[in-house]
């Protein structure tokens, strides 16, 4: 008859560690993994073995360095207590690369059960994988709870045999101190209060610790922004500092998009809206292509921008402007000092209108 | 028709690290309910802000009887001022939590009862409660729920019912020095309470030599199961921290000069 074989697995974590994965997002687990085997053999039925497969995890990394993985862990807020195909990926890589085939994965999800938010849910599961099939494993909070607690005796059985009497006077001072205390409850009392010691000591220690990195992460950001200050600064006076601020960027972008465009050069008009010729008083003889464009030449490089209607009308208009060109300067004087740039007619001029 | 009630307290905010301390003394055992004390204070926006606890030993560990005493209320009123003074804000007794270990996270008519009775002598009194050790057979999925409550006279009758009030745990990087205080002071109560039990079985009369051995031994045996499952791992925890600390400010410290150095370049 053949045999059987019955695995147990099971997750040992502590409750403080428990609670301080959920703290942090993904990390590695450390610790111990232990597999015990036992074999029942019995003449009536076949050979049993039990393999009991225990992960007593002990220590977390938040993502630093590796010493001892025995698995990893995630906290996923608001999801299903399931891998996804990106964790599986992951378990099975880690568990290549740390050449360990019994990896753990705990996953752990915190979840809001009530709309106002009055009621939270915090699950928590572990994963192995074998051939590529990944089960659950439950996980233990090791508590006082699971350990026996014996009860003490408030009453002794009576026995008054001389022997047993005899037996007590001979082997008592074993146990008991001079003062009638039993030594092994002075002895693990002495034991407790050392550790307590040590854990008062730790927790002065890790307070001091916790205050010096509030401390350095406050100064280390001040010193940040003040450099970004002093960059942002620098950067501002590397040009001229007594010159308004430019934006060299919107220029050039400009100058090359448009820079053969007469419309968009700054240019002096007159009232009629034409341009005013470049006259210099440099009389110096220039070649047709080196004289500054004429007002003409300026009116013909207008036209040929615009439109075949406004080109048209634009050349009605540029007549009559011609015509006005002509009139005597004291007229002009007389537009100029009314203070609009607009076209004037006569019965205008006389009531002084404009816009 | 339904009036709606407005209550004293809108929402209550709980510091991460009271948090830590509050979940570690609910899941430190699965045999009977734990309790403790919420120190903080009430915003002018009616947000109750708790900053630590106090954990708190029971006298009375029977199922459902979760109280607390007047000794033990008056003497979290004085470790709140003490802490006022440390931190310059003004912190008092704000509420109180206990846990339901394999129970339902809701609150019991006797929980409902003892809220709305802390409630008539501070309006803003809360009550926090921890569902644990709960699994799932099927999916050997575990569970931990938590829960905040106030209790309001029903609307027919002379009983009370409660009101679901929203909580937020506030993530806080670093742990304040009231919750590491709190956090080792669990299994100096516990050794405590044991110590008094012992004390108390030692000092019966007629007991003969064999009863006080087998009553040392479980003594023994109860204390090497405190520092095995309690102790032991906060120490553990606790200098994993300092480790991880000492690592951060050593970076920090790197940080802060290459910075220093970069600002006298400029």
């Amino acid at each position: 008859m053949a045999g059987s074989v019955m695995k147990n697995t099971t997750t040992n974590i502590h409750r403080f560690l428990y609670l301080v994965l959920f703290i942090h997002q993904e990390g590695l687990i450390l610790g111990e993994s232990r597999f015990d085997e036992q074999v029942t053999i019995s003449d009536s039925q076949a050979d049993h073995i039990h393999i009991e497969e225990t992960y007593n995890v002990q220590k977390h990394i938040a993502c630093h360095r590796l010493n001892t993985v025995i698995g990893w862990y995630r906290q996923r807020r608001n999801s299903e207590q399931q891998m996804t195909f990106r964790e599986k990926l992951v378990h099975e890589n880690l568990k290549s690369a740390l050449s360990n085939p019994h990896m753990i994965f705990v996953l752990l999800t915190p979840t809001k059960t009530t709309p106002p938010g009055s009621t939270h849910r915090m699950e928590y599961s572990a994963f192995i994988s074998r051939s590529r099939h990944f089960m659950n494993v439950p996980v233990l909070i090791t508590n006082l709870g699971l350990l026996e607690q014996l009860s003490y005796w408030k009453v002794s059985a009576p026995c008054s045999a001389a022997g047993y009497s005899l037996t007590m006077k001979k082997h008592g001072s074993k146990f008991f101190c001079s003062s009638g205390l039993l030594k092994e409850v002075n002895e693990v009392n002495k034991m407790n209060d050392s550790l307590q010691a040590e854990l008062q000591k730790t927790c002065r220690d890790v307070e001091e610790s916790e205050r010096l990195v509030e401390m350095l992460q406050t100064e280390v950001s001040a010193l940040r922004t003040k450099l970004r200050e002093r960059r942002g600064k620098r950067k501002c006076h590397a040009a001229d500092p007594c010159e308004p601020r430019k934006n060299r960027l919107l220029q050039e972008a400009v100058r090359a998009l448009l820079a053969s465009s007469p419309l968009f050069h700054t240019q002096t008009l007159t009232l009629q809206g034409l341009p005013v010729p470049d006259h210099t008083d440099d009389i110096s003889i220039t070649t047709a292509r080196e004289a500054p464009p004429s007002a003409t030449n300026y009116r013909k490089r207008l036209r040929e921008m615009l439109p075949e209607k406004e080109r048209k009308r634009s050349t009605q208009e540029t007549s009559r402007n011609e015509e006005e060109c002509c009139r005597p300067a004291e007229e002009d004087d007389a537009w100029q000092r009314s203070g609009s740039f607009c076209r004037f007619t006569d019965s205008d001029a006389e009531g002084g209108g404009g816009f | 028709m339904c009036v709606p009630i407005l209550m004293a307290v809108s929402a209550v905010h709980l510091e991460s690290d009271a948090f830590l301390v509050c979940m570690n003394h609910a899941l430190s055992t699965e045999k009977e309910e734990v309790m403790g004390l919420c120190i903080g204070e009430v915003e002018v926006s009616r947000i109750v802000h708790i900053h630590s606890v106090i954990i708190l030993r029971r006298s009375d560990k029977r199922k459902d009887r979760v109280e607390i005493s007047p000794e033990q209320l008056s003497a979290a009123s004085t470790e709140a001022e003490r802490l006022a003074d440390m931190t310059s804000r003004p912190m008092r007794v704000v509420g109180w939590y206990h846990s339901h270990p394999h129970i339902t996270v809701w609150p019991s008519h006797v929980d409902v009862r003892t809220q709305a009775m802390y409630q008539m002598l501070d309006q803003c009194f809360v009550g926090l409660i921890f569902s644990c050790f709960i699994e799932d057979k099927n999916t050997k999925t575990g569970r931990v729920l938590y829960t905040c409550f106030q209790s309001v006279q029903a609307q027919k009758g002379s009983e009370y019912e409660r009101v679901e009030i929203p909580i937020h745990v506030l993530p806080r990087e670093a742990i304040g020095k009231v919750c590491l205080e709190s956090a080792v002071e669990l299994p100096r109560i516990l050794c405590q309470e044991e110590q008094d039990t012992y004390r108390k079985i030692h000092s019966l009369a007629h007991l003969d030599p064999v009863t006080k051995i087998h009553n040392g031994s479980v003594f023994t045996k109860n204390l090497c199961s405190q520092m095995s499952a309690v102790s032991g791992p906060l120490l553990q925890w606790l200098e994993d921290r300092l480790e991880q600390n000492q690592q951060s400010i050593l970076e920090l410290q790197r940080e802060k000069e290459k910075l220093m150095q970069e600002l006298a370049a400029l």
